[in-house]
């Protein structure tokens, strides 16, 4: 085949990035892939995907001979290898355009791992603190105090204003120790604590953070159900996907609860859990738990993940 | 068979919805379809930052003489890597969009050894990168500040040791070079050449990002965290995990400060810190996208003597700071 039968195919190609990502900003499905902070950038490239795209189109293969005179867009002659490299353009248009969106579930948080209180669950965690000095335990050792003392001395500090009564975490020199002070303060004289999608994360931080303050209040939460191997069937995680860029950036984080009505919720279940927060122990570290007073199923919310929403990018 | 292509695009575009809702009963597997979020997501989010550092590049070959770069660039030898460091601090790109925009600097004149600061610098020393590292690491200020720090001066100890095993020897792929004169009375404009410089480089550039991205997509739908960390457990076996681990993933350098912190419970902080340092110097995508453009010994010693001092350097770390 000719060249000009590439340079089409190449504009059709620019075209159809052009046509999926709008399709997916159109319809919205795009945030479960890209997190609303990095949307601009979408734009950007929808836009000039089409103009390249208009402007290939156009490109006749005279034309092509005056762009050769940079030497260096080598396009492979050997017909297989061409075949594979542009099958690899038009793949993702493929299943962008067919596959369904689905919202990452229990079997990947379980590849991932979940965060309760910060600390990534993992089931060997305990063994590992035992014999390696890799693993920050909040147990601390002699072992990790010889191996690295100032480490071991943050981590004392940070169990200290862990578990001390509403003060500001750590020596107060960072604002957001301030910004999660003073989120705590704002649910001082409330009996109810409502975790909303915008505040998730940071609500989940400040509450464990300032467990103690918030501990005996009451806690309404959703998420999906996850369990870990070594949990009981009245136990499991409230998660919830945080992304920060795209979803290949997501972590798990997420919430313990406990209560008999549990039993029926089975993994990956939608749910709005409330109860009262209390604190208990999980693989050798303190964190909030929920017991559940009222465990309702609801369905998957509108907006899959939930964002960090760094301001980064602003 | 292209119109067909086009209209299949078109048909997509049109009834996205529908299409969807229909593939839904096909059952597809749901480790495919993670796979898939995955792999969509690595590369919708990686291809502004990829037309941005190809739009440099093209403006930069269409616009820039070498004499303007000659006289821009510090002057050659080891003199030259401070300022060139400090340069790369200034581009506020990440590796996707660093490696076209080097390709082309190298081209137009600029030692390699400069070209080899820019591609182990900018994608760490950044304020975007410096930014997220801050957020995700606030309550350990230790790996943001190892973390730039590392970035800097590696680049400069990998940037000299390019410079005494290569000098200034050409290590640019080469691409048959027609010396072809122009018949300047027909010669598009210059945006026109631009926008064409654009797209060829986008589609030569992009095939090594899509591949890398798929292999990066199934190594996180496949492979379970657990795993990893149940294999690394001493200082040095974790480090050189959590390296292999960023290289495997291919995060975005302006976003794996997110997915690091969720490893501070389960690694050493130094092996964090040699997650942030290693993978925006390297990753699948990058190292596929290097082989693209420069010659195979020259990319194969570039990825030794990184690894190499990025291990020592987290050693050393380790035992001075830690």
């Amino acid at each position: 085949m000719n060249n000009q039968f590439y340079i089409n195919l190449r504009s059709i190609i620019l075209f159809g990035f052009a046509f999926l990502m709008s399709a997916l900003i159109y319809t919205g499905q795009i945030q479960y892939y890209i997190a609303p902070q990095m949307m601009k950038f979408m734009y950007f490239a929808t836009g000039t995907f089409f103009i390249l795209g208009i402007i290939q189109l156009f490109r006749s293969e005279d034309s092509e001979e005056h762009c050769l005179c940079g030497h260096d867009h080598q396009e492979t002659k050997h017909p297989f290898i061409r075949f594979f490299v542009y099958s690899l353009f038009i793949l993702p248009l493929l299943t962008g355009f067919v596959f369904p969106e689905k919202i990452l579930d229990s079997s990947m948080a379980q590849k991932k791992g979940v965060s309760l209180n910060g600390s990534v669950m993992q089931k060997d965690r305990p063994a590992q603190q035992a014999d390696s000095e890799s693993s920050k335990s909040s147990t601390p050792n002699a072992d990790e105090f010889l191996e690295d003392p100032e480490g071991y001395m943050e981590d004392l500090e940070e169990e200290v204003s862990d578990s001390s009564n509403s003060q500001t975490a750590d020596d107060g020199v960072y604002d957001y120790d301030e910004y999660y002070a003073d989120l705590a303060d704002q649910y001082k004289n409330k009996d109810k604590v409502v975790v909303t999608d915008d505040k998730y994360s940071d609500l989940l931080d400040t509450l464990s953070i300032f467990l103690d303050q918030f501990q005996g209040k009451t806690i309404e939460i959703e998420g999906f159900a996850y369990r870990e191997n070594d949990m009981g069937n009245d136990e499991l995680v409230v998660a919830r996907y945080l992304m920060s860029c795209c979803s290949a950036d997501t972590s798990v984080v997420g919430t313990m609860a406990k209560g008999t009505d549990l039993q029926k919720i089975e993994d990956d279940q939608w749910v709005k859990v409330t109860g009262t927060i209390k604190k208990t122990n999980y693989n050798d570290s303190t964190i909030p738990m929920i017991e559940v007073t009222n465990v309702e199923r609801i369905k998957s919310p509108d907006s899959p993940y939930v964002y960090q929403d760094v301001g980064i990018f602003n | 068979m292209i119109f067909l292509l086009f209209f299949l695009f078109l048909f997509g575009f049109l009834f996205i919805e529908e299409i969807k809702s229909s593939a839904v009963p096909l059952n597809i597997p749901g480790s495919l379809i993670d796979l898939n979020t995955i792999f969509l997501s690595i590369v919708l989010e990686a291809f502004p930052f990829l037309l941005l550092g190809v739009f440099v590049s093209a403006i930069i070959q269409s616009f820039v003489s070498e004499e303007t770069i000659k006289r821009f660039t510090p002057k050659k030898g080891y003199i030259a890597l401070v300022p060139a460091t400090v340069m790369a601090a200034l581009f506020p790109v990440c590796e996707c969009a660093i490696i076209p925009v080097v390709r082309r600097l190298i081209k137009k004149g600029m030692p390699l050894h400069i070209g080899v600061v820019f591609l182990v610098a900018a994608p760490i020393l950044n304020p975007v990168v410096f930014l997220s590292t801050f957020y995700a690491f606030r309550s350990d200020m230790t790996v943001v500040y190892a973390r730039m720090g590392l970035g800097f001066i590696l680049a400069i100890v990998i940037g000299g040791i390019i410079y005494t095993i290569f000098k200034n020897k050409d290590m640019l792929k080469i691409v048959k070079t027609h010396t072809h004169a122009h018949n300047h009375g027909t010669e598009p404009s210059k945006w026109k050449m631009t926008m064409y410089h654009m797209s060829d480089e986008f589609f030569d550039t992009g095939k090594y990002l899509l591949f890398g991205a798929l292999l990066a997509s199934s190594f996180q739908a496949f492979v379970s965290r657990e795993f990893i960390a149940s294999i690394g457990t001493e200082t040095w076996s974790s480090s050189l995990i959590m390296m292999g681990f960023a290289y495997l993933v291919s995060l975005c350098s302006e976003a794996d400060a997110f997915v690091a912190v969720s490893f501070q419970s389960t690694f050493s902080t130094a092996s964090i810190v040699a997650f942030l340092v290693y993978g925006p110097m390297l990753d699948i995508k990058n190292t596929l996208m290097l082989l693209a453009y420069f010659k195979k010994k020259f990319v194969l010693t570039l990825m030794l003597v990184i690894t190499v001092t990025v291990f020592i350097a987290i050693l050393l770390f380790q035992l001075l700071f830690l």
